[in-house]
């Protein structure tokens, strides 16, 4: 079973995500929930993980830094990281693939997005 | 109207048409400001600071049954059905998209921008600052953004 961490300060946006990784055949992957980019980290470290979806903008350790932290660790900078966020540009998705990042996607986000991102990368989606 | 301040309506108005459209398939139309009045306890309000490369603020303001009937649509669930957390960060995560989408129509250059948090139940705004306004409905409930900071509609 695949494990993907969702790091976003809004429950909102973390619903949305795994309501679009249900929709796309991810529903049977474990969905672990992070609320900041530092617990994202703990829950990184705390058992393999196979893709890590993040927000930007969170307080105590924002979206960035989780990337940087992610790449900075030999044992952990294999795991893919999804952006996703409201504020993505071309300079920014520029900024955020030279640290590391899968691919970043524009909220509202939508099933087809996500599964366009996800689809190479996750195989078999369980 | 200068050509900055007609590029800022129209990226005021695609953010809010895209991000109601996409999340929760909610036509939305621009309605005069002066039709908004809320009485304000039956309003929500959030601000959201804008800080890179412009400094501004938006301030998002819905009658309750506006933010429920929003919420309830991205729940899946009936408006009754819904926690008050639930309202409040829905609608905090509401500004956000917002902003967000509204920096990306607005900067044409595609410059990376930088946003603040959310603020629930922000103080009242100065009210000899300058400042637009733009009001939008959604059926017969309108509501409206209002934006602080020149710098967004005049460079």
């Amino acid at each position: 079973m695949k494990r993907i961490v969702i790091a976003d300060d809004s429950a909102t946006a973390r619903m949305f995500i795994k309501r679009c990784l249900e929709i796309i055949g991810c529903g049977g992957a474990e969905l672990v929930e992070a609320a900041n980019g530092k617990e994202a980290l703990a829950r990184v470290k705390e058992a393999p993980t196979d893709l890590v979806i993040t927000d930007l903008n969170m307080p105590v350790m924002d979206g960035e830094t989780l990337l940087k932290w992610i790449n900075a660790n030999p044992k952990l900078n294999q795991i893919p990281v999804l952006v996703v966020s409201s504020a993505g540009t071309p300079a920014k998705e520029k900024e955020l693939m030279a640290l590391g990042a899968l691919a970043i996607l524009s909220k509202p986000i939508s099933p087809p997005a996500l599964l366009e991102k996800l689809e190479p990368l996750l195989g078999d989606p369980d | 109207m200068s050509e900055a301040t007609d590029r800022c309506d129209r990226a005021m108005r695609q953010a809010v048409v895209d991000t109601l459209e996409n999340m929760v398939f909610m036509e939305v139309s621009p309605v005069a400001p002066e039709s908004t009045a809320i009485p304000p306890e039956d309003a929500m309000c959030v601000g959201l600071l804008i800080h890179d490369p412009l400094q501004g603020e938006l301030r998002l303001c819905m009658p309750k049954k506006l933010v429920a009937l929003i919420t309830a649509g991205v729940y899946s669930l009936e408006p009754e059905e819904l926690s008050d957390q639930m309202l409040t960060d829905n609608f905090a995560e509401l500004i956000n998209i917002i902003a967000g989408r509204f920096m990306y129509e607005l900067l044409i250059d595609g410059r990376p921008f930088r946003l603040g948090l959310p603020e629930p139940e922000p103080e009242e705004l100065d009210p000899s600052a300058p400042r637009r306004i733009w009001a939008y409905a959604i059926d017969d409930l309108s509501f409206s953004i209002t934006a602080m900071g020149q710098t967004l509609w005049t460079e």
